[in-house]
């Protein structure tokens, strides 16, 4: 849950990173560790496998100076995508303000990304969380590939709900719109707070 | 747990006051060298002692998630939560207790001070804190939030 520190000015909320299995979440936080200046950023955690698949999350927090007089802080977090993991994946979702969900773009995933969704959706609604109600972008990954959906396709299996969510469409290893989509949370997230 | 869990925790100059003078005491008392105050998401509420920059966030992420974890290892084998978690290192040891149901309190200490003390001292520190957890954690909406507009928040590089 978002907090709010009028002693410190600052402004602190927690945004995830949800998807299938190695659709890019991981990438993202890495590419964005990777490229934001040293003063505005943490050190990137993942509590990962031998093998690099997410065990439980990656986190990383971020920081802007003087958003309105505040210090706005970001931390970023992932869930491991395998489905084995739900119960990890669950927790991780506790106190979210804001969501990323990183879609596969490759025909090959379409139902993996549906089926995740759907899960992160169930996940919310175990703590009373809604998708109505909590601030959220889509980010259809991995366009460079070859054998990827048309983004209206993956609209009409994503972004079909009654509130129609901006979409990124991204190539995370190389950066391709990661921060477009990053600040577009961000300033969401906050809209919602500042209109509490 | 309901969507009341989303509202914002919000603190003001004299609930940070209140909150540094009971961590400070408790420092105090039980000789340790750091403690956090977290909400259960993982975010740092308050934080005294010694900490580099940004060590209080990593540390409150990561000790949220393995009291979150350790809670389900509990109900497994039908407990409904563990109350407290010790993590012992060779020089620096953590403690984790909870601070009602909706925060934890983080305690980092080393030989000058032993884990009974530092049990003893958490138990009181709890209850002096929970009303003050639990006054900002009912506020209802924040005041006079910054307009980010179209801002680009990061720029990437």
């Amino acid at each position: 849950m978002a907090s709010i520190n009028y002693a410190q000015r600052e402004i602190t909320c927690k945004i995830v990173y949800y998807g299938c299995a190695l659709s890019g979440k991981t990438t993202n936080l890495e590419y964005i560790h990777n490229h934001v200046p040293a003063a505005e950023k943490g050190g990137l955690v993942s509590l990962s496998t031998q093998g690099d698949r997410t065990l439980f999350f990656d986190f990383l927090p971020l920081e802007v100076q003087d958003v309105g007089g505040f210090t706005a802080k970001f931390q970023l977090y992932t869930v491991p995508g395998q489905v084995v993991y739900n119960a990890t994946r669950r927790l991780v979702l506790r106190g979210v303000d804001g969501l990323v969900f990183v879609a596969d773009s490759q025909w090959t995933q379409v139902k993996e990304n549906v089926e995740s969704f759907q899960n992160m959706i169930d996940n919310l609604s175990q703590y009373g969380y809604s998708l109505d109600s909590i601030p959220y972008v889509l980010q259809y990954n991995k366009r460079d590939l070859g054998s990827v959906a048309p983004t209206h396709y993956l609209d009409f299996t994503l972004n079909r709900r009654s509130r129609r969510v901006p979409v990124y469409e991204t190539v995370a290893p190389a950066g391709v719109a990661v921060f477009d989509c990053l600040n577009a949370i961000c300033r969401l997230v906050l809209a919602k707070l500042r209109a509490a | 747990m309901t969507d009341l869990d989303l509202q914002p925790v919000v603190i003001y100059e004299e609930d940070a006051r209140d909150l540094a003078q009971r961590l400070d005491a408790f420092l105090k008392a039980s000789r340790s060298s750091l403690v956090i105050l977290i909400d259960r998401s993982g975010q740092v509420i308050a934080e005294r002692g010694y900490a580099r920059k940004r060590e209080a966030d990593e540390l409150a992420a990561l000790a949220a998630a393995a009291f979150a974890a350790t809670e389900q290892v509990a109900k497994l084998i039908g407990e409904n939560s563990f109350s407290v978690l010790f993590h012992q290192g060779e020089e620096r040891n953590i403690h984790l207790s909870v601070v009602g149901e909706s925060a934890l309190m983080l305690t980092a200490f080393d030989d000058r001070t032993t884990l009974g003390l530092v049990r003893l001292y958490a138990g009181e520190a709890a209850q002096s804190l929970m009303p003050v957890v639990e006054r900002i954690q009912t506020r209802t909406g924040p005041a006079d939030l910054p307009d980010v507009g179209d801002r680009r928040l990061f720029a990437g590089s």
